[in-house]
């Protein structure tokens, strides 16, 4: 099985999720329960940065389209940043471009959140 | 003899005739001073007769045999009080008195004779018994020489009494004179008794408690039976009879002896009855965990009983159960008894960690007895006063991997034992087994579980595959799915929307497993319906994603992608949701290229944006062209090195081949995936449709 992490950086109440490694089937739950912990405390501002994410499947992608609904009602977001050209090319295949904001680095993102 | 049975309707009667005749006959005696030796003789004859029916009765009315040892000294005390008590009553009312200068006694006064008479009766009556009782006691262990020892013990028991009444002798030990018969066999009976005395093995198996109570009456009983002979038998019975006053004397003697060195047996046995108590104790709770474990598949359960059991036998104050985590280094209270599980984890995560860490390194239990300021673990005491000693325990499954720990305290400094750590390994060990049993049981079932889910999947997305290829004049089809272990969502079809408009259709649920498949099933009723009324590939996928967005889980998506070829026209028209490119061979330049028009995957969004986003092209087909539907199951193969196959290889692959037939494109896309995947199966399934005119 393939290695994935979740590390977490709270900074003020914006909160930044940095992946790493395959985020497939078998990794997504962790990955699920890193965002549902933060819903739980009313952290809705997230930053999702993958520049050491090598890998997402369909079942990665799904993590997002489950919360964004809720977070984005309790006026959150999920911005994604620091995608390495492979990971965006699965993202930009399936849309997400038009859905999520994109950013290069999380600090654009957090500038973002400060507006 | 053991076969004699006469109903006691029967034996009474004679018993009590038994009695009677002596009893007269002492009374006509005493008035009469006839002395007839023969009749003498027959009386005793008639004694001991009575004696022996006694027994029998005894045996065969009471079920001495199956008595417990606490029954059967339960009897004992019993039989000695009401003996002690009736010759009181008897000396008390009678008040007898002897003449002790020739020897058998003579009875002074007619209440003597009565007394002489009672207390023989009585000797015999409680005696017997009691005698039955210490066979039972020797017979708790018996082996071949027990019975064979016993015989020979009554044989020359029997020969005393006869002799006894033929040389009426005090029992003085003299050998001499008529006497010296009685006193040899009176000493090898007494041999033999202190032989028998030695068979003491019910003592070994009492538990402590039962030692130190049967010890001290065993010292009273021995008081008691002391004093029994020269209070109660001495003269008075050899005044009555001979036989039964040699029987009296020997039962006395064996009662004393057997008595004497019970009490020394249970005396030597204190001080190891602890110890003695303790593995019995701990074997029969290994035993009983041991069946438990194997009839309880509980997980839940079992953590619980581990614990539990183990308290009692180890004695401690508290104990618990510290699991791993499946798939961690942290481990978690499972199950604890007299400690909350909130006091535990108030024991500091650090603090239990430097403690489980050192266990689970060193895989050895740890003992320790005193938490002094000074000593390494003295933090521990910051945790809870009341702990005065700590022992713990590995888990250690059979193949190695540390499962968790098993824990228990005491108040005092010094509360355990070198014993009493081994004993918290057998737990944890015992403990282990079952844990492993439970989780290959447990991996079993949701193995076969998965197995189970897989095969319906599996199936249900073959059946949902086009069985056969639609035929259409200048164009030839070739489909190719490739199922990896795990199931995915792949899915592709045709649509006749007409006999010159054919529709495609290929797309990928995300997720994998049995959901996969049944979106996929309600993916192709809901295309197959509205290609009735919609044969525009973007109409089609923006009602598509209408209908699905509101029946998906939200966390699930289709990536789809959807051409109509219009034979009439020679044109195709095709729209993608979120799914790879589609491949296009153009004869007429020979090149390849990847058509990646905008468009987001079905189910991301309700509606608004996906319909701004969706972007329809239209290709002018020519006869050569080729174009290649397929999912990222082909694009996303993966080597050895986790390198992808990627959409290039494929674009390459077309673009070098496009003469060949579709048959024959199709061979070569396989053998090209095959060498690149080198033995390295698909994680995802891959689907292939491919098209030429």
């Amino acid at each position: 099985m393939e290695n994935f992490e979740v590390a977490r950086v709270d900074r003020s109440d914006v909160s930044i999720l940095r992946l790493k490694g395959f985020l497939d089937a078998h990794t997504a739950p962790n990955f699920e329960q890193a965002i549902q912990e933060l819903i739980e405390e009313n952290r809705y501002k997230i930053i999702v940065s993958m520049s050491d994410l090598n890998y997402i499947s369909s079942a990665g992608l799904g993590v997002f389209m489950g919360f964004i609904e809720e977070i984005r009602e309790k006026e959150g977001d999920i911005k994604l940043t620091n995608m390495t050209d492979k990971v965006f090319k699965v993202f930009d295949l399936l849309g997400f471009p038009a859905l999520y904001k994109i950013f290069q680095e999380e600090a654009e993102a957090e500038k973002e959140y400060s507006k | 003899m053991r076969d004699l049975r006469l109903s006691s309707k029967i034996l009474i009667p004679i018993l009590v005739l038994l009695f009677v005749i002596p009893f007269a006959y002492d009374l006509y005696q005493f008035f009469s001073d006839v002395n007839i030796l023969v009749v003498d003789y027959m009386k005793e004859g008639l004694n001991i007769i009575f004696a022996i029916l006694y027994y029998f009765f005894l045996i065969n009315t009471f079920n001495f045999r199956d008595k417990s040892i606490e029954e059967n000294l339960k009897i004992f005390v019993y039989l000695l009080g009401i003996l002690y008590l009736s010759v009181i009553l008897a000396k008390l009312f009678l008040n007898p008195s002897y003449s002790v200068a020739d020897f058998p006694p003579l009875s002074e006064t007619f209440t003597s004779v009565i007394y002489s008479n009672l207390v023989s009766l009585f000797a015999v009556l409680f005696m017997i018994p009691i005698l039955i009782v210490i066979k039972n006691l020797i017979y708790y262990k018996r082996t071949r020489r027990t019975y064979l020892f016993m015989r020979i013990l009554v044989i020359f028991s029997l020969a005393t009494v006869l002799s006894g009444v033929i040389f009426p002798t005090p029992d003085t030990f003299e050998f001499s004179g008529p006497g010296i018969y009685n006193d040899i066999l009176f000493s090898i009976v007494l041999v033999l008794i202190i032989l028998q005395s030695f068979r003491n093995s019910w003592i070994t198996y009492l538990s402590r408690k039962e030692k130190v109570t049967y010890f001290f009456i065993s010292l009273f009983i021995f008081w008691a039976l002391l004093y029994l002979n020269n209070f109660a038998f001495n003269i008075s019975i050899p005044a009555h009879s001979l036989a039964a006053g040699v029987f009296s004397t020997i039962a006395w003697y064996f009662q004393l002896s057997y008595v004497l060195f019970s009490s020394i047996y249970l005396l030597f046995q204190l001080p190891t009855a602890r110890v003695f108590d303790r593995k019995m104790n701990e074997v029969t709770s290994l035993l009983d965990l041991s069946r438990v474990i194997s009839t309880e598949f509980d997980f839940h359960k079992l953590i619980k009983l581990l614990p539990e059991m183990a308290i009692k036998v180890i004695g401690a104050e508290s104990i618990w159960l510290e699991l791993y985590k499946p798939d961690s280094k942290e481990l978690y209270i499972a199950s604890s008894q007299n400690i909350h599980e909130n006091e535990i984890s108030e024991f500091g995560k650090s603090g239990r960690q430097i403690l489980s860490e050192k266990i689970v390194s060193t895989r050895k239990p740890i003992l320790l007895n005193e938490i002094g300021k000074n000593h390494p673990y003295a933090y521990l005491r910051e945790w809870k006063s009341d702990i005065g000693s700590i022992i713990g325990a590995p888990l250690i499954s059979g193949n190695g991997k540390p499962l968790g720990i098993l824990f228990a305290t005491k108040k005092y400094t010094f509360g355990f034992y070198p014993d009493d750590l081994a004993m918290l390994e057998a737990y944890a060990n015992q403990g282990v087994i079952a844990l492993d049993n439970v989780m290959l049981l447990k991996e079993s079932f949701e193995h076969e579980r998965m197995e189970e889910e897989l095969r319906i999947a599996r199936e249900v997305q073959q059946k949902l595959l086009p069985h056969k290829t639609p035929k259409y004049n200048g164009i030839s089809i070739e489909a190719l799915t490739i199922t990896a272990y795990e199931v995915g969502g792949d899915y592709y079809d045709y649509i006749n929307f007409s006999d010159d408009r054919l529709g495609f259709i290929i797309g990928d649920v995300s997720g994998k497993g049995t959901s996969a498949a049944f979106y996929m099933a309600e993916a192709k009723g809901i295309v197959q319906s509205l290609g009735k009324s919609f044969q525009q590939p973007r109409e089609l996928l923006i009602r598509t994603n209408e209908i699905l967005y509101e029946t998906l889980e939200r966390k699930s998506f289709i990536s789809m992608l959807m051409a109509t070829l219009d034979c009439k026209t020679n044109t195709l028209s095709f729209a993608r949701a979120g799914h790879c490119p589609l491949l296009y061979y153009n004869s007429k330049v020979n090149k390849a290229a990847l058509l990646q028009p905008d468009g987001i995957g079905v189910g991301l969004e309700k509606g608004d944006i996906f319909k701004k986003k969706l972007k329809e092209e239209k290709v002018k087909c020519h006869s050569g062209d080729i174009f290649v539907f397929y999912t990222d199951g082909l694009s996303e193969a993966r080597n050895h090195d986790g390198e992808e196959y990627g959409d290039e290889r494929l674009r390459n692959l077309i673009e070098t081949n496009a003469k060949k037939t579709a048959p024959e494109l199709k061979e070569l896309v396989i053998d090209s995936i095959l060498s690149f995947l080198d033995g390295q199966s698909l994680s995802d399934d891959l689907t292939l449709l491919l098209v030429k005119l």
